[in-house]
Order: C-alpha cells, then sequence, then structure tokens
C-alpha cells in the first residue's frame, strides 16, 4: 500500500517478468484507465489486448530512466492482461463509467451477453409487478428525485377481467397476492436502505429498488433475502450517479436491473445454504492465515467465528464494511478481478476478507474477546476502495502458494472431520463465553481478570460508544492527491497500519526473490516462512 | 475502567423480522433510537456491563436477523447462550403468531433451561396494537417464561427486559452456587434505581 516504502531494488528486477509489482514503486500521476474508451460501448472489442495505451505502462515504472517498450514484455496478452487488471484499481478520483466497465467485466465473469434493455425491463415488469388495480404497474419516467412526480403517476385503462376470488393461478389478481407477500417483505428492508444517503430515502428510489427486487424475485423464482436489497441499492445508486444525466430513468433501472441479474448469478450462492459460512471459514483459516499468521492466531485463541461476521461481509459484498463510493471503487476492482479470473469469485472474496481484516487488525488485535467481536460487527475500514483492491491483489500474487497449501489442508481437515462441522469452535471457543455445559454450574462466574488492555477497556461506557470513537472514519486524501500520496496519508493517520505494512513490504522484497525463484516461499521468519515450515511439520 | 466483571452472560434476541430488536439492542446498549434502523444481516453483537446486586455483568448481546433461516448458521447463535429475548411487534399479529416457532427454534438448538423472555416491542404504538396484552401475558404464562412490553422509541420498560433476564440467569446460576438472593433492587451503571417488574424468577 504505501508504495514508496516498499519500494526495494529487488522488485523493479521482477518488473521485466510482470508489470503488476511494479505497483511498489509511487505513483505520481494519476492512471489513465479505461475512460479512453468510447463511453457506451458495450464491447469487448474495445478493451483490445493489442492496443495498451503505453502512458499506463510507463507511469507504473518512473524509476526505469527509459520505459521499457511493450514489446519486450514476454507476452503480449499478460500486459493487456495487467493493465485491465490495473486501470480501474489505481485512479484517486472516482473512475468514470463504472457502469459500462461493470456490464463487460461481469458479461464476462458469468459468460452472458449483457445489454440494457428498457423494453424488456418494462415487459417483465408489467408481467410480474402488476396492479390488477388498474394503476400503471411501472412509472419509471420519475426522477428518484422528484418525489412529487409519483403522485402524478398516469392512470392507465383499467383491462381486468380478473376476479380477485378468481382461482386461475395465472390470473392478474393471483400474481398481484403473490406480489404483495413478496413486496411487503422487501420493503421492510428497502426502506432501512443505507439511511445516512438522502438519496435512498427518497420514495422514488425505494420504489425503483422494491420494483427491481420484485420482479427478480419472482421472475428468476429465487425468494428474496435480506441483504439483496444492498447489493441493488449500490448497483442503482452507482448506475443513477453515472447515467441519469445521459439515460431516461427506465433506462437507467433497467441498466441496473440487468447488473443485478449478472451479480445474482455470482452471489445467490451466498444467501443460501452455508455457502457463505464454508467461505468465512475459508478466508478465516486460509486467506488470513497465509497473509497474517499472527492475527489469524490472535483471533483463533479470542474464539472468533468468522462467519459471525463473514456472512455479512461476503452477503453485502463488504457494502457496510466502506463508504458508499468506496464499496462502488471496491466492487469496481472485484467485478475487474472477476472478469480476469471467472472462476475465482470466492477466492477474490476471500482475499478481499483478509484484506478488510488486516485493515481494522489494531482493534482486532485486542486481548478481549467482546472488543474485537465488536470490532468486526462495526469498525469502519480506514482503508479506502483502492487500497483494498491493491492490496488484495498483492496479497493474492505474494500468498498464492501458501492459500494453495493450507487450503489443500484445510480441505483435507475438512473431509476427515466431516461429521464435525464445529471444528473451528471447539478449538478455541472457551474463551467467548461459559460453555453451555458449564453454565449449569458455577462455570458462570468468572474470575476477577485484571485488565490487560488500555483504550478500548470496558465498563462504564458500552462498548459501542467506545468503539464508535475509535473506528475513524477513513482519513480521505485531497481528492487532487495521487493514489501514492493518498496511501501514504492514509498510513500515516493510521499507526494500525503499519505494522502489517511493514511486515508486508519486508514480506515483498523476499517475494521478489521467491517469485525469481519459482518457489512458493522461502524459509525466512516471515508469516508464510512460518506457515511452510508449519507445514512440512 | 477496566474489564473486570463477576459473571459474562451471552443472551440471545430473537424474533421475526422488522419486529425492532435491533432498535431495543441499540437502545438498551447505547442509548439512542432511530426510526429505522438498518437490517441485521447474519447476527450483530454489542456489550453493556452493568451492576446487579452488588455484583458486575458483562452482557454480551447477539441480535439474529429475523430471516434467518438456515440451520448451520442459526444454530450457532444459540450456542452457549444464557438467556434469549423472543421480540414479537405489538401492532402486527403475525409476529407474535411466529413466537411459537421461535420458542420451538430454541427447543431445538439452545441448552436445556435456558432461561427465556418474551418481550412485545412497539407499545408506544398505541393506536396500532393489535396484540393484547392479556393475551400475551396468559400465553407467557401458561408456559412459565416472564413477560414484558417494550418501546424502543420512548424506552420503556427496555432496561427492565434486560436487566429482568440479567437477574433469571444470574439466579439460576446463584442456584447451584448456593448463594441466591431475591427481591432486590436492580441497579445499573448510571445509578439510576430500576424496579424489577415481570420478572417472576425461579
Amino acid at each position: 500500500m504505501m508504495r514508496s516504502a516498499l519500494s526495494t531494488p529487488s522488485l523493479h528486477a521482477v518488473t521485466t517478468v510482470s508489470p503488476l509489482d511494479s505497483d511498489s514503486t509511487p505513483l505520481t500521476s494519476a492512471a489513465r484507465p479505461l475512460s479512453n474508451r468510447p463511453a457506451g460501448s458495450g464491447s469487448l472489442d474495445s478493451l483490445s489486448p493489442n492496443s495498451p495505451p503505453s502512458s499506463w505502462i510507463s507511469i507504473h515504472r518512473p524509476a526505469s530512466p527509459a520505459p521499457a517498450p511493450i514489446s519486450s514484455f514476454k507476452s503480449p496478452a499478460v500486459v493487456s492482461h495487467q493493465e485491465r487488471l490495473l486501470a480501474p484499481l489505481l485512479s484517486p478520483k472516482p473512475v468514470p463509467d463504472k457502469i459500462d466497465r461493470w456490464l463487460i467485466y461481469l458479461a464476462a465473469a458469468t459468460n452472458q451477453r449483457l445489454v440494457p434493455d428498457p423494453t424488456a425491463y418494462l415487459a417483465l415488469c408489467d408481467r410480474f409487478y402488476v396492479n390488477p388495480r388498474g394503476e400503471s404497474p411501472t412509472n419509471l419516467s420519475v426522477s428518484p428525485l422528484n418525489t412529487s412526480a409519483i403522485a402524478a403517476a398516469a392512470k392507465a385503462d383499467a383491462p381486468i377481467a380478473d376476479h380477485p376470488l378468481s382461482q386461475a393461478t395465472e390470473s392478474t389478481w393471483s400474481r398481484f397476492f403473490v406480489l404483495e407477500d413478496v413486496r411487503e417483505l422487501i420493503r421492510k428492508d428497502v426502506s432501512r436502505t443505507f439511511q445516512e444517503d438522502e438519496f435512498f430515502q427518497s420514495p422514488t428510489t425505494q420504489e425503483a429498488l422494491t420494483r427491481m427486487l420484485c420482479v427478480f424475485t419472482l421472475s428468476k423464482r429465487i425468494a428474496y433475502k435480506q441483504g439483496m436489497h444492498e447489493l441493488t441499492a449500490v448497483l442503482f445508486w452507482t448506475t443513477w450517479n453515472e447515467k441519469s444525466a445521459l439515460l431516461p430513468p427506465d433506462h437507467v433501472e433497467a441498466t441496473a436491473y440487468t447488473l443485478y441479474e449478472a451479480l445474482m448469478l455470482l452471489q445467490a450462492p451466498f444467501f443460501e445454504g452455508d455457502t457463505a459460512v464454508q467461505l468465512s471459514e475459508r478466508f478465516f483459516h486460509v486467506h488470513l492465515r497465509a497473509v497474517n499468521d499472527e492475527l489469524y492466531h490472535h483471533l483463533t485463541q479470542l474464539g472468533i467465528e468468522p462467519h459471525l461476521f463473514g456472512l455479512r461481509w461476503l452477503r453485502l459484498l463488504f457494502a457496510r464494511e466502506y463508504p458508499l463510493p468506496d464499496v462502488a471503487h471496491l466492487w469496481d476492482g472485484l467485478f475487474c478481478l472477476a472478469r480476469s479470473y471467472p472462476t475465482g469469485w470466492s477466492d477474490h472474496l476471500a482475499y478481499i476478507a483478509a484484506t478488510t481484516l488486516l485493515g481494522i487488525r489494531d482493534l482486532l488485535m485486542h486481548d478481549d474477546y467482546s472488543t474485537a467481536m465488536a470490532a468486526t460487527m462495526h469498525a469502519r475500514s480506514p482503508l479506502t476502495g483502492p487500497d483494498v483492491i491493491l492490496q488484495t491483489v498483492q496479497f493474492r500474487r505474494q500468498f498464492a502458494p501458501v492459500v494453495f497449501d493450507l487450503a489443500q489442508r484445510f480441505d483435507a481437515k475438512r473431509a476427515a472431520a466431516a461429521n464435525a462441522p464445529t471444528r473451528p469452535r471447539t478449538q478455541s471457543g472457551s474463551r467467548a463465553a461459559t460453555s453451555p455445559t458449564s453454565s449449569t454450574g458455577a462455570g458462570a462466574r468468572l474470575p476477577r481478570r485484571k485488565s490487560l488492555q488500555g483504550p478500548h477497556a470496558l465498563g462504564a461506557g458500552p462498548v459501542g460508544k467506545a468503539l464508535g470513537s475509535t473506528a475513524m472514519s477513513p482519513p480521505k486524501a485531497p481528492a487532487a492527491g495521487a493514489v501514492g500520496a493518498a496511501l501514504v496519508a492514509t498510513v500515516g493517520a493510521r499507526g494500525s497500519l503499519k505494522a502489517f505494512l511493514s511486515s508486508s513490504s519486508a514480506a515483498l522484497a523476499d517475494g521478489a526473490a521467491v517469485l525469481a525463484a519459482g518457489l512458493g516461499v522461502r524459509d525466512t521468519g516471515e508469516p508464510e516462512g512460518r506457515e511452510l515450515r508449519d507445514l512440512k511439520g | 475502567m477496566n474489564p473486570e466483571y463477576d459473571y459474562l452472560f451471552k443472551l440471545l434476541l430473537i424474533g421475526d423480522s422488522g419486529v425492532g430488536k435491533s432498535c431495543l439492542l441499540l437502545r438498551f446498549a447505547d442509548d439512542t433510537y432511530t426510526e429505522s434502523y438498518i437490517s441485521t444481516i447474519g447476527v450483530d453483537f454489542k456489550i453493556r456491563t452493568i451492576e446487579l446486586e452488588g455484583k458486575t455483568v458483562k452482557l454480551q448481546i447477539w441480535d439474529t436477523a429475523g430471516q434467518e433461516r438456515f440451520r448451520t448458521i442459526t444454530s450457532s447463535y444459540y450456542r452457549g447462550a444464557h438467556g434469549i429475548i423472543v421480540v414479537y411487534d405489538v401492532t402486527d399479529a403475525d409476529t407474535f403468531k411466529n413466537v411459537k416457532n421461535w420458542l420451538q427454534e430454541i427447543d431445538r438448538y439452545a441448552v436445556e433451561g435456558v432461561n427465556k423472555l418474551l418481550v412485545g416491542n412497539k407499545s408506544d404504538l398505541v393506536g396500532k396494537k393489535v396484540v393484547d396484552y392479556n393475551e400475551a401475558k396468559a400465553f407467557a404464562d401458561s408456559l412459565g417464561i416472564s413477560f414484558l412490553e417494550t418501546s424502543a422509541k420512548s424506552a420503556t420498560n427496555v432496561e427492565q427486559a434486560f436487566l429482568t433476564m440479567a437477574k433469571q440467569i444470574k439466579d439460576r446460576m446463584g442456584n447451584n452456587n448456593a448463594t441466591q438472593q431475591t427481591k432486590s433492587t436492580v441497579n445499573i451503571k448510571p445509578g439510576q434505581p430500576v424496579q424489577q417488574s415481570g420478572g417472576g424468577c425461579c
């Protein structure tokens, strides 16, 4: 992250292998990502691998006197891939055309053709968002910010031949009754979405979100689950911000819906079964352990169960862990990664989760279960969206071999203990509270413990408040600053990051040698070194 | 300002979506209220330390999502819980009807003998009230569990609900320790004496 500090001679040697490694050099000018692409062109051809703007390559290698021409890279495809990977991630400012990119990224990640079609969307609305009383089922031509216009919704002719008591399953009324149940459920959540943002308080926004979710639920026959509303909200918010000046409202909503449909192809598993629990276990026991052994062991000792917070992180794609603009930026990087490695959706999320945990490391290293647990639930990360994605990419590059080994061991243990799904807890769960077995006796009586910790000590006040004061809002660098400066500022403001950053910088230096040697890990004092010994042993 | 405590109790809030579990917790832990709190995804967690009969009791309160039904997920919330507060909305009859289902969940997942409390929230909405106090009280009595009507908005009975729960758990522990005290005043940290209400304990 603090790339100026991470810059090492050995790394520069690696830049000839992969331009990704050159992100350790200071970023002195803003990246020029895909914005030179004609806006609105939804074609993959616009990202032709053969035409990377050389300006990006050069800005990542400012230390070299003469930027290597593209042909010097081993494979043009790699160059193109890295560009795509990095382009949207490095901009210090909001990158325009997120929506156009997301359509491309998600199309590639889901192997779908994504072309927003307002006509088709309206037809879906007519079919599933019925209103048998004859009011216009969809009134998409109203601006979400123009609330008074809703009242002027045009009344269509009453075309209803149906009777409310009709038993016909396809009658308008029967569909309406189904819709009513779903809608009531969804409205409860939509009305509670991102309340700090005025945009989401507008009745028109809420109606649009409700409509999208109802149409999706009924047309796809995928049950609505809490959390889906926030995914829709982020997509709609981003689409509205970027497109409302260019497109009519129905087109904006249709675009957001198209994105949501595609996103749910990737996200739906986390809303059912225990997929989210499994991945929570995995990112904790594999990815976090790989990138920061110390934090992992600390949390394990405290008895933190990863799914308690991981469920929300994964279902909402970290939408509550970062401020809304950062969430959009984070998703930008995530979708971009998903496009590059379409099968690795869970893996990307796992790396981001590990990064997010490291971002609040200071609070988590507290010697108190409650403080650490509350931090996973409420602490706002000091990292910005670009921070998260960069760190995620770095972690993947550095620790992929360790992750691979740990994952194999994790899977093997899992298979061996197939009938003991609570294994992670039993090895460490004694700290949380008195155990159920002992609670019948004097077990709940805990000895008075002397305070081991300072600032977050509990007692007079509720910890929610204590956290509120310590969990700082992410310090933002001035918009004009380059990413490097922003990161330095962030890090400077957060001593908490220093530890893990310095360890990653050392690890990065090691990583260069590791990469050059084509080996996974080096037997050093670094966490991954320990892991390797662990694995050998 | 130190984390010393005599007891650590894990409490669980369950009930249908939108009945105000999170608002109850927010009121109790942070003494604030918002008109429409965000939906809980998975589970939320807050703590508050109280003084109870001269002992320091740390309450670890888990606020579950009303919609979560998947077994491996919900069962993990019940693990180790000392007390469970079942919440319904006095303005929504369905949420009261569903209390039965929630009690079944407790039987399925929680340890035997776990303390239970029934809470009818939103009691400030007098005009919209559809679940009668006596009906709910009779229902709770028939099951031998305590019952309170609360309002997270006006803070009515919120302290009492959690303190009732804490006292019942402490008494249960105390029973086993032969240090039972009966009918004593409950004190909370700010030093405001609170009448013990409703909680006919052990």
